[in-house]
């Protein structure tokens, strides 16, 4: 058993006091810890400060800021402005992005959007909003408070393409990204509408992508192509449809229908037309710049509204584009009328082309100075349409432009020109019957008598009866095919030409223009066949006259000599004598009636029956020559009207008028031509009125 | 028994001129270099113990604050990205109503893990000089820190577990955030800084004639 003392001493505990290796740990940790907080702090961007209307799901240290759908920073605070207007987001940006987020930059909340092109910003649904910035590859100017954008902005600053505005009449069925065709390929879209100042206009900007964009020029025209178009016209129905998104959303289609456009400037306004018809129309008519002005009219008047078409004389110069009511404070009576607004095109008013605003309506005054006035008319062959018409007014008034009684100018009225169907129907047949037809008739008559003075002349009719006791095979030729042909043409001719004549005499009006018209061309048909036949009719003559030369008359008057002189021998013998006095005074009248044969009697009347067939030879080349007058005068008087139309100078009032004469009455010849067939189908339809 | 007569009966290995070997348990004579049995090194005290205990203690505290500051899991469900830290962890929790599972994460990365740091301070200040505390106390608070030590790891394993098994791209991904590394990082200095403890340093510094 070991005792205490066994023990060996213990030996001193040696202090050492050195430093352990595990010292190095903490060391190290606040190292790391130190470098780490190092690191944040440095990588920090810095703060940006955006203003939003309200905080809508945008939640502190939650809410990243995205660009190009990735995340460049994160909400650090979500705070009040002063005065609680707005709320202000505070973003911390990542470092590397700081710089591009210059003064340019824009910012917008994606939320989740559920239209009929589709669902955007569905991700949003789970993950909350987050907050869109843009910006340029390029720093710029620093800037640190941002006010965000209401909605997403139309494109990116660095997306290719070209901002466009686009107006039209309405929103209507254009909503914000709604698609931009051309050949139906969605080529762009259309932002947010916006209401003009005056309220009359909507405006969208819209974004044409890069490369379609290089097809856009002045002469481009768009169009609305919403939804469903349904023509029914005289190629049977027809039954259009954009895209499913343009049928639900709109969608808007431009083309270049007429060449000669020039390249455009980013935001070059375009109007919205209502279809491809109107579009084309405005291309090919041109369409100018629009002028709005204004008139006052009885607010009795039923049948005006936005649409109704502006005319002058015949011609198409604008429309309505609103009809409110209107109470002149200043009247004393206060009676409500109608104010007008329209909007016109001042180019077909004949201004000259390229004026300001206040030039056309300097322009405008002066012709108002001049007598023009708007005046309301009806028109229509049945069915009565109201429109506006700028009237050259005889017996105007000192009234003139009114500048600032209303919005627009305000164009002095004259009496209206509104009737009822039968005053239309009658101005029509008035316009029809003011036509020259009377002259044309009158030279036709004229020419058509002398014809007939040529046939019924007694030389003409004498010739045959003289020549046949002399030439009976005058008679054959004379009786030839040819000429019974062209005598029968010749007959028609003038049995049509008289009863044209008759008709439009009996019936004045419309039917008989379309009837004596083609009358007409049947004259001008019977004479042209008359004209062919005429050379055959002159070979004959020409072989009868030969054959009349031919004839011995010399054998002829030489037997008749011999019979003289034998008579004479006769009567000159002895036993003659025996003769009783009669025989002999017979026989000396038979003398007598030889001398005179042989002195020229018969030989002048031959001469008389020869010099007869050339008067009616020279009387047939007469005809003959008057034929192409009669056809040219025929159609110089068709033409009457056309020859004045380019008797003007192009782009007159005057030839505008006869032009829309000429269309209406053919318009209305077509119409008669249809309403006298559904007549015809249907006698019902006058009762019922369909 | 009372205190001072467990005192006197206590007679430590060093008194006794013997060393324990910390591997095996073979008491080998005082100044004997190695373990006659097991081999290893042979040392009647850990001179530079307390040295380490605070110098793992204080870096497992630096790596502490990070655990704590920045967040535990970093959970995506459908875009939609949220980290907890630990603390806002249980927070949430007690929002959703988990209790339990509030109290055991709560218990397992706050309590524990401060508790221990606080014990191993304890037990370092007082082994620093002489004192006159209980030695079985102090024994068994020991014991106590070392045993519950790798329990602090619970916090580390459910990230670890979580991130491994929800991994199901866009609908739920569960990744783990930097304080997951800073804890577990934490959680092993601690324990190696209770592993520094030399434990034979209890009852040596025992104060003579302290009054039981």
């Amino acid at each position: 058993m070991m005792t205490d003392a066994d023990l060996p001493t213990p030996e001193p505990t040696e202090s050492r006091r050195e430093i352990s290796w595990v010292w190095l740990m903490p060391v190290l940790a606040v190292l790391v810890a130190l470098g780490m907080v190092w690191q944040t702090y440095a990588n920090r961007g810095p703060v940006i400060v955006v203003t939003f209307p309200s905080a809508s799901g945008i939640e502190a240290e939650q809410t990243p800021l995205r660009y190009r759908e990735l995340d460049v920073g994160t909400v650090e605070e979500v705070t009040f402005s002063e005065g609680l207007s707005a709320i202000e987001v505070h973003i911390r940006l990542d470092q590397k992005i700081a710089p591009y987020v210059d003064a340019g930059s824009e910012f917008w909340l994606v939320e989740p959007q559920v239209s009929a092109r589709g669902i955007t910003g569905l991700g949003t649904v789970l993950s909350g909003v987050y907050i869109e910035g843009s910006w340029d590859g390029t720093p710029g100017e620093a800037a640190d408070r941002f006010e965000a954008l209401t909605e997403q902005p139309l494109f990116s600053p660095d997306q290719a393409g070209t901002r466009i505005v686009l107006s039209s009449r309405t929103g209507g069925q254009l909503s914000a990204g709604a698609p931009v065709l051309f050949n139906g390929i969605s080529v762009g879209w259309i932002g947010r509408p916006v209401l003009s100042e005056n309220g009359l206009t909507v405006t969208r900007d819209a974004f044409i992508e890069a490369p379609y964009d290089a097809r856009l020029s002045t002469a481009s025209r768009f169009w609305d192509s919403s939804g469903l178009s349904f023509d029914i016209g005289t190629n049977g129905v027809s039954f259009n449809m954009e895209s499913l998104a343009a049928l639900v959303e709109g969608g808007v289609t431009f083309g270049t229908l007429v060449t000669g456009g020039q390249a455009i400037e980013p935001g070059h306004v375009f109007d919205v037309f209502s279809s491809l018809r109107t579009a084309r129309a405005d291309a090919l008519e041109g369409s100018g710049t629009r002028l709005s002005v204004a008139a006052l009219v009885d607010a009795s008047v039923a049948g005006l509204s936005a649409g109704t078409v502006v005319r002058y004389g015949r011609a198409n110069v604008g429309e309505v584009t609103a009809v409110t009511g209107f109470r002149d404070a200043d009247a004393p009576s206060g009676d409500m009328q109608l104010l007008v607004d329209l909007e016109i095109i001042p180019e077909r008013l004949g201004f000259a082309a390229g004026l300001t605003t206040d030039e056309q309506l300097a322009t405008l005054a002066d012709r108002i100075a001049a007598g023009l006035r708007l005046r309301l008319a009806s028109e229509g062959i049945i069915g009565q349409t109201t429109i506006l018409e700028f009237i050259q007014a005889e017996d105007a008034g000192a009234e003139t432009l009114v500048i600032d009684r209303t919005p627009f100018p305000l164009v002095p009225t004259a009496p209206a020109r509104v009737g009822d169907a039968t005053e239309g129907m009658e101005g029509l047949v008035d316009r029809v019957s003011n036509l020259p037809i009377e002259e044309l008739m009158t030279s036709a008559i004229g020419a058509l008598e002398s014809v007939q003075q040529l046939a019924g002349s007694p030389d003409a009719l004498q010739l045959p009866a003289n020549a046949n006791g002399l030439i009976s095979d005058a008679r054959g030729l004379v009786g030839s095919d040819e000429i019974r042909i062209a005598l029968a043409d010749f007959q028609a001719a003038t049995t049509d030409l008289r009863a044209m004549t008759d008709e439009i005499r009996n019936s004045p009006g419309l039917a008989n223009l379309l009837t004596a018209l083609e009358s007409s061309q049947q004259i001008t048909d019977g004479l042209a066949a008359f004209s062919e036949g005429l050379p055959g009719v002159l070979d004959s003559v020409a072989v009868i006259t030969d054959e009349i030369r031919e004839v011995p008359l010399a054998e002829l008057v030489g037997s008749l000599d011999q019979v003289t002189q034998q008579l004479q021998g006769f009567l000159g013998s002895e036993s003659i004598d025996d003769l009783p006095e009669a025989i002999r005074g017979t026989l000396e009248e038979l003398q007598n009636a030889l001398t005179e044969l042989r002195t020229g009697g018969a030989v002048e009347n031959l001469n008389k029956a020869l010099a007869a067939a050339q008067g009616s030879m020279e009387a047939i080349e007469i005809a003959t020559e008057l034929v192409p007058e009669v056809v040219s005068r025929l159609d110089s008087t068709a033409r009457t009207l056309e020859t004045a139309v380019s008797g003007y100078a192009p782009g007159s009032r005057i030839q505008v008028d006869i032009t829309n004469a000429l269309r209406n009455i053919s318009e209305a010849a077509a119409a008669f031509r249809s309403l006298s067939r559904t007549l015809e189908r249907d006698p019902s339809s006058l009762i019922t009125g369909r | 028994m009372d205190r001072a007569e467990q005192r006197a009966r206590l007679i430590t290995a060093r008194d006794a001129g013997r060393v324990g070997c910390r591997s095996c348990g073979l008491v080998a004579p005082l100044g004997q270099r190695r373990c006659t049995r097991c081999g290893a090194a042979l040392q009647s005290r850990d001179t530079q113990s307390l040295q380490k205990v605070w110098a793992w203690w204080m870096a497992g505290l630096i790596t502490y604050i990070p655990a704590n500051i920045y967040p535990m899991l970093r959970s995506t469900e459908l875009f939609r990205t949220t980290e907890s830290t630990i603390v806002g962890g249980v927070v949430d929790l007690i929002h959703y109503g988990d209790y339990a599972v509030a109290a055991i994460v709560f218990v397992a990365s706050i309590v524990i893990p401060i508790g221990k740091f606080g014990a191993i301070a304890w037990l370092a200040l007082i082994l620093g000089r002489p004192h006159a505390q209980d030695t079985h106390r102090l024994h068994r608070v020991y014991e106590v820190v070392e045993f519950i030590g790798r329990w602090s790891m619970i916090d580390v394993f459910v990230v670890a577990i979580l991130s491994a098994l929800v991994q199901f791209e866009t609908f739920a991904t569960i990744n783990p955030g930097i304080a997951a590394i800073s804890f577990a990082v934490s959680v092993i200095f601690t324990m190696l800084s209770a592993q520094s403890f030399d434990s034979r340093l209890i009852w040596d510094r025992l104060k003579e004639g302290t009054p039981a």
